[in-house]
């Protein structure tokens, strides 16, 4: 190499293992082919169905943050969030995905979530 | 036959013969206008990934550093023809100027941090634990529990997040100073606090390393990697919705490739 480059660290164990934990996190493209057409399209469904529940939960909680909800509202939100998360659960292990891998890559704009 | 390109230059002259690129291929400058995409032929396929090969293309890119300002062309890519090169050059031809101009005589430099996130996030969960009990009371149905036990894992995540925006403040200010342009990554995981690039002019490299110094030496607390010079790869900015190298073929592999760097993504060409 031509430049005067340093690469430093006095722990060079410790930083291997959060790159390669970081790359795993990172949101892999939707792999469809015509052998696994069915999981890829999951994948890609399940992900953005898994979005819109991040998307719901947070606004829920921002209403319990702000305490404008009522018993009631609290329990018909606790019991939607709670069939929602458990139905996500069954569908994954239907179509064999796990948490890591619902999420998509958008470039230079980083994760989906 | 193929053509694979490293860079787009601010010059239309040939490039020095001692110039050898992927594979030991001569490499040679495609002139358009006042500036130029610094290319060699490429005879079937592009190959497997390899350091190799990740080298090679990097050696071409800071042999041009030398003599000229240049747009680092991400690793492996690769054009069908010289028309379409030139074809991209005259749709692109004044965002590559601006960049160009922007990117003169600037390197940039990699800084990750490592804290101990893990371990603050568990002091959290029983801190939170511990002040909650009463409200664990109040839940008195499974659905009011799921709600409350997402509320503290929401208030968790909250207390994490503004700990690290603090530190990564604290530790950026002194970089922000010396650099002109940065991309922040925070928490990529719990661990990795910070992954940043900064884009810093080439006289000032000595005061960005000092800059470094005096970081590491206050904030004991952290882990630090510091990588560079390097060429600016992730300070080329060109408009999203008609991104020039978009269908032709090219890879964003470089960082893959590079297993020591694994920087933000920016906008490199």
């Amino acid at each position: 190499m031509t430049m005067n480059r340093t690469v430093e660290t006095d722990f060079p164990e410790t930083f291997i293992e959060e790159i390669k934990k970081s790359q795993e996190a990172f949101g892999e493209r939707i792999d469809a082919n015509p052998t696994n057409v069915e999981k890829g399209m999951a994948k890609l469904v399940l992900t953005l169905v898994e979005l819109i529940r991040k998307l719901l939960e947070k606004q829920a909680m921002r209403r319990v943050e702000g305490g404008s909800l009522t018993d009631e509202e609290i329990e018909r939100i606790g019991e939607t969030l709670m069939k929602l998360e458990n139905k996500m659960e069954e569908l994954k292990e239907v179509f064999g995905l796990k948490d890591e891998e619902l999420n998509l890559n958008l470039g230079p704009l980083g994760d989906l979530m | 036959m193929k053509i694979y390109i490293y860079g787009i230059v601010d010059s239309n002259d040939g490039i020095d013969e001692s110039v050898y690129g992927l594979k030991g291929a001569g490499v040679y400058n495609i002139p358009y206008r006042d500036i130029g995409v610094v290319a060699s032929d490429l005879n079937g396929q592009i190959g497997d990934i390899t350091q190799d090969s990740a080298v090679d293309h990097e050696r071409v890119v800071e042999k041009l550093m030398i003599n000229c300002a240049v747009l680092p062309v991400k690793f492996r890519t690769v054009f069908a023809s010289r028309e379409d090169i030139l074809s991209m050059m005259k749709d692109y031809y004044s965002d590559f100027k601006d960049n160009l101009d922007r990117l003169r005589d600037k390197v940039e430099f990699g800084v990750k941090i490592v804290w101990p996130g893990e371990a603050i996030r568990e002091r959290m969960v029983i801190a939170c634990n511990k002040g909650d009990a009463n409200v664990d009371r109040l839940a008195d149905s499974p659905a009011k529990s799921f709600l409350m036990n997402a509320f503290k894992n929401y208030k968790i995540g909250k207390e994490f997040e503004q700990k690290a925006d603090r530190c990564v403040t604290v530790v950026d200010h002194l970089f922000s100073r010396v650099a002109v342009e940065k991309r922040l990554e925070k928490l990529r995981t719990d661990n990795l606090l910070l992954n940043a690039v900064y884009l810093v002019d080439k006289n000032k490299q000595n005061d960005f390393k000092k800059a470094f110094e005096h970081t590491r030496s206050v904030h004991r607390g952290f882990k630090y990697l510091f990588s560079g010079p390097w060429p600016p790869y992730n300070f080329v900015s060109l408009p999203r919705k008609s991104h020039p190298l978009k269908d032709c073929g090219s890879v964003n592999v470089f960082t893959e490739a590079l297993q020591h760097e694994g920087m933000p993504r920016g906008d490199a060409i």
